[in-house]
């Protein structure tokens, strides 16, 4: 006996032994690569869209020098013809040294809505693509809804107070670029595929409605975070704030402002509510977003309103997730006349997780005056 | 020698490899246990300790700060309790033989059983780990036992 207490006393002194070396060599900084992949089956009920294989990928890498200081960036790869895209989804540097308070500099996803920042990633969104108010693209131009996901270049603050019990008060504050014309970006750099998709997005956007062609749509299509050169003076301006009971309850509202055209004359205005509830595996989220640009109608301004919303409902039972989701888009108003006809969309899905991070996902999308899609996804977190 | 101070040894050998944060401030991984139960799911599933190395998760962490808006405290617990869960499975496995692999501050390669390392954390930091013991299980058990956030 005494033999064996002295074995595990030297065990004991070796393992702690071991884990004090580590200290003495733990290093300051860290360098992480994570991120995410899916591929992608998508079909049609009809001839009129094609049936397609897909796949993408998006690394994320993350640098820390000591405590407070972190660098991170997302890189999003996808194919366009023969050509591999690549889009730069944020870049930015993190200083942590604050208890409460975050500054970020650099391009970041904006904090409007919740989506677009948080949900986006293909293994964390529970359906295959995106709520139809913020389209399907991610090129900075929204493909077939209000608004892209959104991500800019400039700084933000983050600030959180804790109100007891697991209640929280959060505020994000930012400060970028903000959007310009998505013609005017492509023109300044015709040679840049990405701002040519972005245009290409926003046509094929303007032609998907079979009552309004792109003539008919008054207000030209903008761009957001696209390019680092901006075409103004002016700075976008937004700032979120919400309440947090973690994990059960969120809501947030969300704002911005900006000036997208040269002359500094043309406001681009948004606003969103977005509000999360949990329990008892139920899982219920919505948005609802509203946006204002103005144009030039001849001797005058105009405004284009649009707004819309979305609500989705998730059950986790077992490995299983079934999914439904809502999408409503108004009709697109100029002084309350309709200019961009409304869309309805109702997504049901059924999502099996082999893990935590890795889901695949079956959904089948009800398009009012469109084809109705299939959808077939297998993500990957990493 | 007594036998608490027997115990007391070998209790610090099976969590050596736990890191730093759980030797130094155990109260700090039952908090960190309770803000991951909180926050996490609010985006997504949870993710185990496991995953990682020590070392990844404090870049992890300090990415997942900024998108939860928590505080440098809140994070500075979720870190702790990640690494203080970071053990290899029982019987090695892919994850321990990846960290190991990428030559971090990889927990050295004792094997300690599921039971075992759950009854020591909870016994060291005093609080209820159901919470987090169930964000650590696999989907479908996680589900089944009512993880926080249900997903």
């Amino acid at each position: 006996m005494k033999r064996t207490r002295i074995g595990l006393a030297t065990l004991a002194a070796a393992l702690m032994g071991l884990t004090a070396g580590e200290a003495t060599g733990q290093a300051t900084s860290t360098f992480v690569l994570a991120g995410y992949g899916s591929a992608l089956y998508e079909g049609a009920t009809t001839d009129g869209f094609p049936n397609n294989f897909s796949a993408s990928v998006s690394p994320v890498m993350l640098f820390t020098m000591g405590d407070d200081f972190l660098f991170e960036s997302e890189l999003e790869f996808g194919l366009s013809g023969a050509a591999t895209t690549t889009t730069l989804e944020y870049a930015q540097i993190d200083y942590l040294g604050f208890e409460r308070a975050q500054i970020i500099a650099g391009k970041f996803l904006l904090p409007f809505g919740v989506f677009g920042e948080r949900l986006h990633p293909t293994w964390i969104n529970k359906l295959p693509t995106g709520p139809v108010l913020y389209g399907h693209a991610h090129g900075g131009v929204a493909e077939a809804g209000l608004l892209p996901v959104l991500s800019d270049a400039g700084v933000m603050l983050r600030l959180t107070q804790p109100m007891g019990g697991a209640w929280s008060l959060d505020f994000s504050g930012y400060v970028t670029q903000g959007p310009r014309l998505a013609a005017e970006e492509a023109a300044d750099d015709h040679d840049d595929e990405e701002a040519a998709l972005s245009v290409l997005a926003a046509a094929a956007f303007a032609g998907s409605d079979p009552e309004h062609g792109p003539e008919t749509i008054p207000a030209p299509p903008v761009a957001f975070g696209t390019s680092f050169d901006d075409n103004n003076k002016n700075k976008m301006v937004g700032a979120r704030i919400g309440v947090v009971k973690g994990p059960s309850f969120e809501m947030y509202a969300s704002a911005f402002h900006a000036m997208y055209d040269a002359d500094n004359f043309l406001d681009y205005q948004g606003g969103a509510l977005s509000a999360e509830w949990r329990s008892s595996g139920y899982e219920l989220r919505g948005e609802g977003v509203v946006t204002r640009q103005e144009f030039e109608g001849g001797d005058h301004f105009e405004t284009l309103q649009r707004s819309g919303l979305y609500a989705q409902v998730a059950k986790r039972v077992g490995p299983w997730e079934p999914v439904v989701r809502f999408g409503w888009l108004a009709d697109g108003t100029v002084d309350d006349a309709e200019v961009i006809a409304g869309h309805t969309e109702l997504a049901l899905g059924l999502d099996y997780w082999f893990q935590s991070s890795i889901p695949v996902k079956v959904a089948w999308e009800f398009h009012e005056d469109l084809d109705d899609r299939f959808y077939l996804q297998w993500a990957f977190g990493f | 020698m007594t036998n608490r101070t027997w115990i007391a040894l070998l209790t610090m050998a099976v969590l050596s490899p736990m890191g730093l944060e759980a030797q130094q401030d155990p109260a700090k991984i039952g908090e960190g246990a309770q803000v991951y139960a909180a926050n996490c799911a609010r985006c997504h599933n949870a993710r185990s300790g496991t995953e990682h190395p020590d070392l990844a998760w404090v870049a992890i962490v300090g990415h997942m700060r900024a998108r939860a808006n928590l505080t440098k405290t809140q994070a500075q617990s979720v870190l702790a309790f990640l690494q203080a869960t970071n053990l290899p499975p029982v019987g090695g496995g892919a994850a321990a033989a990846s960290a190991s692999a990428n030559g971090a501050a990889s927990p050295p390669s004792v094997v300690v059983p599921e039971g075992v390392r759950v009854a020591l954390l909870g016994l060291l930091t005093g609080v209820p780990q159901a919470a987090a013991v169930a964000a650590l299980e696999p989907p479908a058990k996680a589900a089944a036992g009512g993880a926080p956030g249900g997903k």
